[in-house]
Formats: structure tokens, sequence, C-alpha cells
């Protein structure tokens, strides 16, 4: 599977591409705000994708809503600080399968991947 | 202005940063009493912060020194110990409690994308004159939470 991780932050990307080390992931890219995310998304075609929403350029909750409609299938995992229902409720409307909400440690982020792929 | 911030809005802000290091360490932080500052701030070695707006108009910054965030760099299993990374983790920590805090305040508080500073800029930021500051401790680290709305700006009520 290929993932694509996107945070602004340095520290949650790697923090992220530490957790999810794994064999089950063959490719791992990142991008650090929304309008490189869809860059990369529009090339790479990942299976899952990990989409912060507070980010320059680009916000997550319009990637999700673009990267759902150019590959439908694609597994994306909310990740963000945001704690109200209506962001939560307004990302899987938009297409995310799932929302995880920060703060985050490598348990709750391999917790909730395991969960979102058990679904299938 | 004191009558906007009251006690319930602010025990939200710290409940949401003693859980910020709970969940990421497992080492609880503790709280201090709060307070309201009216003096030319105080920074440490790096601060985050972010500007609130829609149902509140101000900012919400956190000033840390260098050795609690590179003990909390550790912590997360990152290496790199670096002030760029010192940098995003203040920023990073200043995001994740303002954007909580939008569980308990609503959609209708936007929280913007945050900004992080070392001392001598965050020294010159304009801020507003009164600031509630919520000191915190962890792991013998101190940080100050510092919540400043402007003077005729609404609280933010959920």
């Amino acid at each position: 599977m290929k993932l694509l991780i996107v945070d602004d932050s340095n520290i949650i990307r790697r923090l992220l591409e530490r957790s999810l080390q794994s064999p089950d992931f063959t490719e791992v890219r990142t991008a650090h705000n929304g309008r490189q995310a869809m860059e990369v998304f529009a090339e790479y075609r990942p299976d899952l994708v990990t989409m912060d929403i507070t980010m320059p350029e680009l916000d997550g909750l319009e990637c999700v809503s673009q990267m759902s409609k150019l590959q439908p299938g694609v597994k994306i995992l909310v990740i963000s600080a945001l704690g109200d229902r209506h962001t939560a409720v307004e990302a899987v409307k938009r297409g995310a399968e799932s929302f995880l909400l920060k703060p985050i440690t490598a348990e709750l982020v391999g917790a909730a991947i395991r969960e979102l792929f058990e679904l299938e | 202005m004191t009558n906007h911030l009251g006690e319930a809005e602010l025990k939200v802000f710290i409940d949401l940063s003693l859980g910020y290091f709970a969940t990421v360490t497992g080492t609880a932080a503790q709280a201090h009493s709060p307070r309201i500052e009216f003096s030319r701030p105080e920074f440490s070695d790096f601060t985050g912060m972010v500007t609130l707006g829609g149902i509140a108009d101000g900012c919400v910054y956190l000033t840390l020194g260098r050795r609690l965030l590179e003990d909390l760099l550790r912590r997360l299993g990152e290496p790199d110990l670096s002030t760029a990374n010192c940098l995003d983790l203040a920023g990073e920590i200043t995001n994740t409690i303002a954007s909580n805090a939008r569980g308990h305040f609503g959609h209708r508080l936007t929280i913007s994308v945050p900004s992080p500073y070392q001392r001598a800029a965050a020294e010159q930021l304009p801020l507003p004159p009164t600031r509630f500051v919520l000191p915190l401790k962890w792991n013998n680290h101190p940080a100050d939470l510092v919540i400043a709305l402007r003077p005729d700006a609404p609280a933010p009520t959920a």
C-alpha cells in the first residue's frame, strides 16, 4: 500500500512516519501543505492518506473533498486538533473515512489505522 | 475585560493543556494559579501563537523553554532537537490546545495556522494589554499558556 502523510508540522509528519513503519506500506510520501498534498496526490495516487486540517495554502477539508472526487475509494484518515463535532462531521461528509483527534501518540495512530482497514 | 473570560473558560484551557502532556508523554503536568497580567509580557526561549477569530478576537500563545521542548521531542521519539523543531513543536502544542478548545466553544471559534517565535521576535509582537496567564509545569519545566483577548472582544462561549 502507498501512504501519503499530510501535515504542516515537521514533527507530526516524522512522528507519523515512525508510527506507520510497516511492511504493509511499500512507499511513504509526505506533504507540508494542502497545495503540495494535491500535487503529490495527483501523481502518486496513494491508498491511504493521513490529513491535517489547519494548514497554509489549502486546508485539509478541501483536500479531502478533492481527493475523494479524484480517487473514489481512497482511504482518508483526518488527524486534526479541531475538537468540534461540526468539523468531524464535515470531514466525513466530504469523504474522510475516519477522524482522529490530536494530540496523538504512535499507539493511537496505529489503532486508528488498524480499525480503518478492519472496516472493509 | 476581566468579566469576559470567566473561570469556566479558563478551566477549559487548563484542562486541555494538562491533557496534552498527559496524552503525549504519560507524565502529568501541573497547573498553577492563573493570573491576570497587565505589564509587558515575558517570553521564554520559544513561543507558539495562534490568533482567534469568529466569536473571539485575540490570541493564545504558549511560551516554553528549550529544555522542555527538547525533553518533549525526545519523548516523541524525535532525535533532531534543532531550533527549527523546537519552533515547530511550540506551534504545534499551541495549535493543539487552542483547536481542541473548539470542542467546547464550537466551530464558530476560528483558529489560525500557528506562528512560532523565538524570544527576540516574540518580544516585538503587538499584544493586547491584558492577558490571562496559566502557569504550567511539566517534568519540572515551566511554561505559560496565555490567552489575550482584545479589550472590546467578546469572550468565546459555547
